[in-house]
């Protein structure tokens, strides 16, 4: 890539959020990211761990988002990569003497190797295929968290591994807010360039992509990479932020939430991540004390997106005021 | 002069079922040539040989001078072949301008902006190019497939079944658009199965049953050809 090159990708990522800025979905957004700025002065520190929690999990999903939704890739093996990431980075930091900050990257690196084996059939494959072969691997690292007790700590977890910033929550969280919307940034660049309509191609045709010069393996191989490796940095800042990383962080049920955010959120919008993650978890938190009735509420919300919602809250041109004005004059 | 496009002994098995069968048939430069053959005669399986799309079980495809045998698509797209699809394969959910955008051209932002603007003036999309492709009809869906794979300008482009789906208002402006392209220098090899269409277009008919070519000539010859009547009462 040339400088050149670089210079019209940055412009285009800046008229693009200009554009974006203007949209209904662009000025929710501004006024999300100015509540998570001002957050720590605003909410209790008990509120403050959900704020958290709830950023990490918006990363985890829109890196979903950019595999399954943009892509078509539709992976089960997400939350198996996130926890990977997590038991790396604290692993590396405990065992290894790695610095901290740089074992969260690294526990990116290594979610990115650990989705290396998968790479090859989700490329080649397509739709149920996928879900198999991803779910089959997802499952083989949940087991082994368990069984490789010396490693990981088995079912219990792992813990006692060195806080971030001294135990510092609000240099944390900012330090979380940053890294996330820095993320989140890159996907959007990587996504409102050309491989972002390539990808969108790749979902609808993946052979005419093909027939139109593009390199589509390596396109596919590309997002893999960049999706998994990312879900492993939102793994290890998920295992630093609750100081413990255990077996179900990376279970299915957890892999389902990642989902249903991501589809009621909306797979076509990466925005749809923000909203997902920001509905599914508030009713999570809500309604904490039904246990795993939870489900039952994912599974009825998810319907009723579908059939009113078919893209997602974030791709619907749902208008509050509109419907408002509507109701009013009828 | 040797051809622009020739398969050599290019065979096809998918199981038990030989879908080409051995087949030789060359297309030269500029040429606009027809390719007919009953259901199932293995016209497009020779597309997907050609492209990339399946590796062939025996033979070879030559290009413009090189053994392209095995390439992957995009392989045989940089090397200047293009291809539409039997069912058209429009990104439905991006635009007709966005569609434009997907080929692969070493061309800088504003000469490929220039480029797309006037595909869609001359194939008649300029007036929707910020409509999504999912909206347009079944003749301008077609259309767009065509200009899309002009931006790469190749120098053969397959086209499997054009004409089918397109309503007859739309027919003869694409038979129209086709024979232009051809004229500015660039080789054309249709599966058709439209005979008025066939009549209409091409130079030279290539006839296939079962996998091979049965006999090749103008429309007129191969419309008198005693084996190319059996091929398709005979039920091959
Ligand atoms: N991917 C495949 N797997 C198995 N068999 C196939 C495959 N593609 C084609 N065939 C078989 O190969 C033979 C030739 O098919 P092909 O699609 O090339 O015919 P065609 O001449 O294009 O027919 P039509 O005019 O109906 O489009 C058929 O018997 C078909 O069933
Ligand atoms: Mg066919």
């Amino acid at each position: 890539m040339t400088v050149e090159a670089v210079r019209l990708a940055v412009d285009r990522v800046r008229s693009r959020l200009r554009e974006d800025a203007r949209t209904r979905n662009g000025k929710l957004f501004a006024a999300i990211t100015a509540l998570a700025v001002f957050a720590p002065v605003m909410f209790s520190p008990y509120r403050l761990e959900i704020v958290m929690q709830l950023l990490i999990v918006i990363l985890a999903v829109a890196s979903w988002v950019f595999v399954a939704g943009y892509f078509g890739m539709f992976t089960f093996a997400h939350a198996a990569l996130y926890g990977v990431g997590g038991y790396a980075a604290v692993i590396l930091a405990a065992e290894m003497g790695v610095h901290p900050l740089a074992s969260i990257l690294l526990g990116g690196v290594v979610a990115g190797l650990f989705s290396l084996p998968i790479s090859y059939p989700v490329l080649r494959l397509s739709g149920a295929y996928v879900g198999m072969v991803t779910l089959a691997y997802a499952e083989i690292i949940y087991y082994g968290t368990i069984i490789l007790r010396d490693v990981t700590g088995g079912p219990t977890g792992y813990t006692g591994f060195p806080q971030l910033f001294g135990g510092d929550r609000v240099v944390m969280y900012y330090f979380v807010l940053a890294l996330v919307v820095a993320l989140m940034l890159a996907m959007y660049a990587l996504l409102v360039n050309r491989f972002g309509l390539v990808a969108r191609a790749i979902r609808e045709s993946s052979d005419a992509a093909q027939m139109l010069g593009n390199n589509v393996p390596r396109y596919k191989l590309t997002g893999f990479l960049v999706g998994s490796s990312i879900a492993g940095v939102a793994g290890a800042l998920q295992a630093y932020n609750i100081l413990i990383i255990s077996p179900p962080m990376l279970e299915i049920d957890q892999m389902i939430e990642f989902m249903a955010m991501g589809i009621i959120g909306g797979l076509r919008t990466f925005g749809g991540a923000v909203f997902g993650g920001i509905i599914v978890f508030g009713f999570s938190e809500v309604l904490r004390d039904i246990g795993e009735l939870r489900l039952v509420v994912w599974g009825a919300l998810l319907i009723v997106v579908t059939l009113y919602f078919p893209d997602g809250i974030a791709g619907s041109s749902f208008d509050v005021r509109k419907r408002f004005q509507e109701w009013f004059d009828r | 002069m040797s051809a622009l496009l020739a398969t050599d002994g290019l065979t096809k098995t998918f199981g038990g079922i030989v879908a080409v069968d051995g087949l030789d048939i060359a297309v030269d430069e500029s040429e606009l040539v027809g390719l007919i053959g009953p259901n199932g005669s293995g016209k497009t399986t020779t597309l997907n040989l050609v492209t990339g799309f399946h590796a062939p079980t025996g033979g070879a495809v030559l290009f413009d001078g090189d053994d392209v045998t095995g390439m992957k698509p995009y392989q045989v797209s940089k090397r200047g072949i293009g291809r539409t699809f039997q069912i058209s394969k429009p990104f439905g959910r991006m635009t007709v301008f966005e569609n434009m955008l997907v080929p692969n051209v070493p061309y800088g932002p504003k000469e490929r902006e220039e480029r797309i603007w006037k595909l869609l003036e001359e194939l008649h999309l300029d007036h929707v190019a910020e409509h999504r492709a999912d909206a347009l009809s079944g003749g301008q869906k077609k259309l767009l497939e065509l200009a899309r794979v002009l931006m790469l300008e190749p120098k053969l482009v397959l086209l499997d079944e054009p004409a089918a789906g397109v309503n007859p208002a739309l027919m003869d402006e694409i038979i129209a658009d086709i024979k232009q392209i051809n004229e500015r220098g660039t080789a054309i090899l249709v599966i058709e199965h439209d005979m008025s269409v066939i009549s209409e277009l091409c130079e030279r008919v290539i006839v296939m049953n079962a996998g091979r070519q049965v006999t090749t000539g103008t429309f007129e010859e191969i419309r008198n050809d005693e084996r190319v009547r059996e091929a398709y009462l005979g039920g091959a």
